[in-house]
């Protein structure tokens, strides 16, 4: 039974190419055949003329880049100076804008939204009765009391010169604008 | 701060030429066969290299250099058109004039024919044996340069070792059928 290895596996092995238990499987094979020996030595002596070959092609040529050539290489210094400098700008810029936003959205989203509060609260104003107000028909409101001679129609006048109520975005009532409730004589 | 990257930038580029312009000449060199595009080739490669980010190169700068190489020396012989063939005559005159002895005479015969085999691989064997033994990369490092995988990088290193060696051989008979010839 021919038990020889295969010829890539020789290749291989006069490459170096083989890990270490490969190599040990090929050298074991070797032992017992002779066939497999010779390829070996005929394989390395190959590798021998071709590496002495591929010298000698070069042999007296100067393998070397001029120096002109090596200017030109290193001539791209100052772009990649500018390069940088633009990177880094660029990215300054793009961070001052995000810091600029972060700091303005709030004043503008307010802009925004007063108009629309103001807008929506014209479309929901009604007028609020005392009779409504003490009976919390609307409990989440902040109620417009409005203490006065309890007469309606003079109460639905008096009522067009008090400020609607004004919500912010963020749902917070700002008490600092809110008006305070009559509440008669010199409580205010 | 500009200053310091681009001088590390710098000294970079310059330790990669010291190591790798040789074998980057020698390997242009085999593909273009013209000394001065090979030059060309290897000032292109390490321009393209001062482009490029340090530490996206870092750990597999061999296979780079080579990869960038290859492709402009395939380039600049595919818009010429060109296949520059080595005459054994050329070859001859590069080998020395000293007087020999016989052996080595006859070894250096054995080398210049063997060189002209390797002309007449096809264009992946002689390429993978030039990486190989001109270059002295391994199969995974020529796998990265060339794209073939490794087990191909292996078996056409094996097919072209095993068809040098049948021609020197068939080559070696033919030479002594003719010598047996004359003497008799």
């Amino acid at each position: 039974m021919q038990n020889r290895l295969r010829s890539e596996d020789i290749t291989h092995y006069v490459l170096n190419e083989l890990d270490s238990r490969e190599r040990l499987y090929v050298e074991s094979m070797m032992l017992d055949c002779e066939a497999s020996r010779e390829d070996v030595a005929a394989m390395m002596e190959t590798v021998a003329l071709l590496e002495e070959g591929m010298e000698a092609e070069l042999k007296g040529l100067d393998l070397r880049l001029d120096a002109e050539r090596r200017s030109m290489i290193f001539a791209q210094q100052p772009s990649q100076i500018w390069e940088g400098v633009w990177r880094v700008a660029a990215t300054a810029a793009a961070l001052a804008a995000c810091v600029a936003f972060s700091v303005a959205a709030p004043v503008i989203t307010k802009l925004a939204f007063r108009g629309e509060s103001s807008k929506a609260a014209v479309a929901a104003r009604q007028i609020i009765t005392v009779d409504a107000v003490l009976a919390e028909e609307d409990p989440a409101a902040f109620p417009i009391l409005v203490v006065g001679s309890g007469d309606s129609q003079s109460l639905g006048s008096a009522l067009e010169d008090v400020p609607s109520r004004v919500l912010l975005p963020t749902g917070a009532v700002n008490f600092a604008d809110m008006p305070m409730p009559y509440l008669g004589g010199d409580a205010n | 701060m500009f200053g310091t990257k681009a001088q590390k930038k710098t000294e970079w580029v310059q330790s990669a030429m010291v190591r790798y312009e040789k074998p980057l000449l020698q390997y242009s060199y085999s593909i273009v066969r013209d000394l001065e595009r090979a030059r060309d080739v290897v000032q292109e490669t390490f321009m393209r290299l001062f482009k490029q980010e340090q530490e996206a190169i870092e750990g597999h700068l061999s296979q780079w250099l080579f990869t960038v190489c290859r492709n402009c020396s395939l380039k600049v012989l595919r818009s010429q058109e060109r296949y520059v063939h080595v005459e054994s005559s050329e070859f001859e005159s590069r080998s020395s004039n000293e007087p020999s002895p016989a052996f080595e005479m006859e070894r250096k015969e054995r080398v210049a024919r063997l060189m002209e085999l390797v002309q007449e691989l096809t264009p992946n064997q002689r390429e993978v044996v030039r990486l190989r033994f001109q270059n002295f990369h391994s199969y995974q490092e020529i796998s990265d340069i060339t794209g073939l995988t490794v087990g191909n990088v292996g078996f056409i290193l094996n097919a072209a070792m095993r068809s040098l060696r049948e021609k020197m051989e068939r080559d070696d008979r033919e030479e002594k059928i003719i010598y047996l010839t004359k003497t008799a």
